[in-house]
């Protein structure tokens, strides 16, 4: 009989965070993975923040750059609302966190393999090519995994769901009664595109060790909410843009429809120019979008949930791993104190919630729970607002000889004509009550 | 009864690009894997300890990062696996591969005894020669079965077999000590148990150097290789094929194809023997 303290359902961030925090504090752990190797099968944009990692790797950020598991520091981020071909954009630059790295871009397929070595040097046993199929229960309670291998029961104190954005075992579990509904994940379609690394440096002004984002709402989505990006990796690009699935399904479009749109764009379009069409690899994701109120029940007698399995993911600001790690290091804490009290049960697990709760993981989602369904009722924000402050901003930076007074009434005309000002200002308070 | 298979690690040929303007392989990030055909004698090796109760030990000539082929070899319930590995080696050509694990094979057989079957796969998918088994079984003085496709029976000492030939099929008995090679038509290999997976997990193979198996630097590795590679071409890209209709009613798609048959000579003399013949109406 196969017997550990705990099994750890994926090999994603938040199953590795949680195997390696319960591996040092010498509990015996399993992590079954169903892809050929940690990794293999996950996608993100994407954009890795360093600080859940420091929490639980000594010298995080001098191993991910010297054992090359990270593509580039970021050192500016941009925002780009894109409009009829053009563009306006904010954007933030600071050469600090080249010391001080906040965040790198990375392709998963090399993150998660690092991550799970680490895990590995730990003493967790990571089983690939295995897949978690259900549970074994015995008096309502359960009692370990069954995997999809002959043989393949594991016998354990507690599980720890970590199983991504299917919530397939979270149900089986109890823990969420439906499957995730089409307004509750955005499908993300993402390419790299290889582009040489010293033409990354000229054309987006860094060094070889510094990258960009950028994010980029608009034109491109056909007039549905969606987010677009584009990051530097070290000698390719990853450009790629998600919607609902809810409003594709509407809308009868295509994501890729929409990523070719977002390529084809004339600003981007020129960012990117020849290497266009040098596509490396081509990828597609669920990305839980439901926020807040789509969060499960996060605990039961002995097992817990976490990262995407338990949507904890802030879409707005495209953070997700940095969940997935937090929260499995919370669960992972969670289940280490209730072994030392030796009563492993909803009474002991309960306290993961209140740790979700004092971190910025509940904190945030709590903060933009109702910017997504505000987003979603108000399709102007989307329709409209890119392209009119675009148009607004052409008029206003075009220089023809009309005196300054009459440009500004200009303006504050199309803005009366195409949305009102109250309606301006309706916005406005929307806007500031979803984001509170 | 003692078995040692061969295996070969090899890239993932599903991965494999080859770059055009060198007609080199490009290996540079290609995982590795088991070469597929080796995949078949293991499993062959697997049916041979449940059945037979064989002790089976894994064998690889290859560099450090051949481990992990063994220790997924070790997860069809097999015994021991063995690294040989050493600078010596590198650059061999087949004679002097299969010197090498000619002298690994002997080093097994100071531990457990007689070798009675070795088994390797009908070729690897990259170097594709098929040399190595047959080379191992002249080495060892065994008798040797290439391209096996199904096993009748295993007696004390002879084997009933098939063999593919060129065209057919070839039944034979082989005498034990053997050397067999086998193709993907022999068997499905298998989905490993979570408890042998787990025990390949944690198993670290046995690691031998030139002077652990006792090797002659001259008859191995690049200095035991006469064959030097002087060129290597790649068969140029396949073009398309023509697209003769395209969005067209059956008949004019039908009538265009037989236009473009009847443009081949011998198609021309069919239509010509027919006046002979007369049509079936
Ligand atoms: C296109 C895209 C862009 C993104 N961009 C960003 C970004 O820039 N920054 C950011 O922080 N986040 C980003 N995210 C979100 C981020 O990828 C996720 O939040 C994060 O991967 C969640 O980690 P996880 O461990 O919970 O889940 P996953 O990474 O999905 O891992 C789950 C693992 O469980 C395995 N698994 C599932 N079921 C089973 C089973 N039954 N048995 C065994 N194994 C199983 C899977 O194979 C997988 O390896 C993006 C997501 C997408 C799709
Ligand atoms: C002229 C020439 C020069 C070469 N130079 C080099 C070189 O410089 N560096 C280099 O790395 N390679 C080199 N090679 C490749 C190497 O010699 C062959 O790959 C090796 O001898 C095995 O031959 P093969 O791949 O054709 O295997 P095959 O004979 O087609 O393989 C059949 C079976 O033999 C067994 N087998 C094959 N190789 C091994 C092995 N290494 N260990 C255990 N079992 C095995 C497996 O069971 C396999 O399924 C060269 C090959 C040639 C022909």
């Amino acid at each position: 009989m196969i017997k550990f303290d705990v099994v750890v359902i994926g090999g994603g961030p938040a199953g590795l965070s949680a195997a390696l925090t319960l591996a040092k504090s010498g509990m015996e752990v399993a992590v079954v993975e169903k892809g050929e190797y940690a990794g293999s099968k996950n996608v993100m944009g994407g954009v890795l923040y360093t600080h859940p990692l420091l929490e639980i790797v000594d010298n995080a950020v001098e191993r991910m750059v010297n054992e090359k598991a990270v593509e580039r520091s970021v050192i500016e981020q941009n925002m780009f609302l894109l409009g009829n071909g053009s563009v306006l954009k904010v954007g933030h630059r600071n050469p600090e966190w080249k010391n001080t790295p906040n965040a790198f871009t990375v392709l998963r397929a090399k993150f998660d393999q690092w991550f799970a070595k680490i895990v590995e040097e730990a003493g967790v046993l990571i089983i690939t090519k295995t897949k978690v199929e259900d549970f074994i229960w015995e008096n309502g309670k359960i009692k370990g995994v069954i995997t999809s291998r002959p043989e393949g029961e594991i016998y354990c104190k507690a599980v720890i769901i970590a199983e991504g954005v299917n919530p397939i075992l979270t149900m089986k579990a109890g823990l969420r009664k439906e499957d995730i509904k089409p307004n509750m994940a955005a499908v993300a379609v993402k390419e790299v595109i290889d582009m040489p690394e010293d033409i990354i440096n000229t054309a987006f002004n860094v060094d070889s060790k510094s990258g960009v984002t950028y994010e980029i709402l608009g034109e491109w989505s056909e007039g549905m909410f969606g987010m677009g990006f584009l990051y530097t990796n070290k000698d390719s690009i990853s450009i790629g843009c998600g919607v609902l699935i809810e409003e594709l399904k509407h809308r009868n479009i295509k994501p890729y429809q929409l990523l070719d749109n977002l390529k084809n764009h004339p600003i981007i379009s020129d960012i990117i120019g020849e290497y266009k069409n040098n596509v490396k690899e081509y990828l597609a994701h669920l990305i839980p979008e439901g926020g807040y109120y789509s969060i499960p029940q996060l605990y039961g007698d002995n097992v817990l949930v976490c990262g995407d399995a338990a949507m904890l993911v802030n879409s707005i600001h495209r953070e997700g791993s940095n969940h997935a790690i937090t929260s499995g290091r919370l669960a992972a804490e969670t289940l280490v104190d209730a072994f030392n009290k030796g009563e492993i049960s909803k009474k002991t697990l309960k306290s993961y919630v209140e740790r979700l709760k004092e971190s910025f993981i509940l904190k945030d989602l709590e903060k933009y729970k109702d910017l997504m369904p505000t987003m979603e009722k108000n399709q102007h924000f989307i329709e409209l607002y890119p392209s009119l402050f675009n148009r607004l901003a052409t008029r206003f930076l075009t220089v023809d000889g009309t005196p300054k007074t009459d440009v500004e009434w200009q303006i504050i005309d199309s803005l009366r004509n195409e949305r009102g000002l109250i309606g301006l200002g309706m916005d406005a308070l929307k806007l500031w009550k979803g984001v509170r | 009864m003692n078995v040692v298979v061969l295996i070969k690690q090899v890239p993932d040929t599903t991965n494999v690009r080859i770059d055009r303007k060198t007609n080199n392989l490009v290996r540079e990030g290609v995982p590795s894997v088991i070469n597929p055909d080796c995949m078949h004698a293991l499993e062959l090796a697997a049916q041979l300890k449940e059945k037979h109760n064989a002790t089976v030990y894994v064998i690889t000539m290859g560099p450090p990062q051949a481990i992990n082929a063994l220790k997924d070899a070790i997860s069809f319930g097999l015994d021991e696996a063995v690294l040989l590995s050493d600078r010596a080696f590198a650059g061999a050509d087949t004679l002097a591969t299969t010197y090498t694990l000619y002298k690994g094979i002997k080093k097994i057989e100071e531990k457990i005894g007689k070798i009675d079957i070795v088994l390797a796969g009908r070729q690897a998918a990259d170097g594709d020669t098929g040399q190595v088994g047959p080379g191992v079984a002249t080495r060892l003085g065994y008798s040797l079965a290439a391209y096996v496709t199904s096993i009748e029976k295993i007696e004390k000492d002879e084997i009933i077999l098939t063999r593919r030939l060129d065209r057919g099929y070839e039944k034979v008995r082989v005498k034990i000590p053997c050397v067999l090679t086998v193709t993907p038509e022999l068997n499905e290999p298998r989905y490993a148990s979570l408890p042998n997976l787990i025990r390949s997990l944690r198993y670290q193979p046995i690691v031998w150097n030139k002077d652990d198996i006792n090797a002659d630097p001259k008859k191995a590795g690049f200095f035991g290789s006469p064959t030097r590679v002087v060129n290597t071409n790649i068969p140029p890209a396949r073009k398309g094929g023509d697209i003769i209709s395209k969005n067209e009613s059956p008949e004019i798609a039908a009538q265009k194809l037989l236009d473009e048959l009847k443009k081949f000579e011998s198609i021309r003399l069919i239509e010509g023997l027919r006046v002979l013949v007369g049509d079936k109406k």
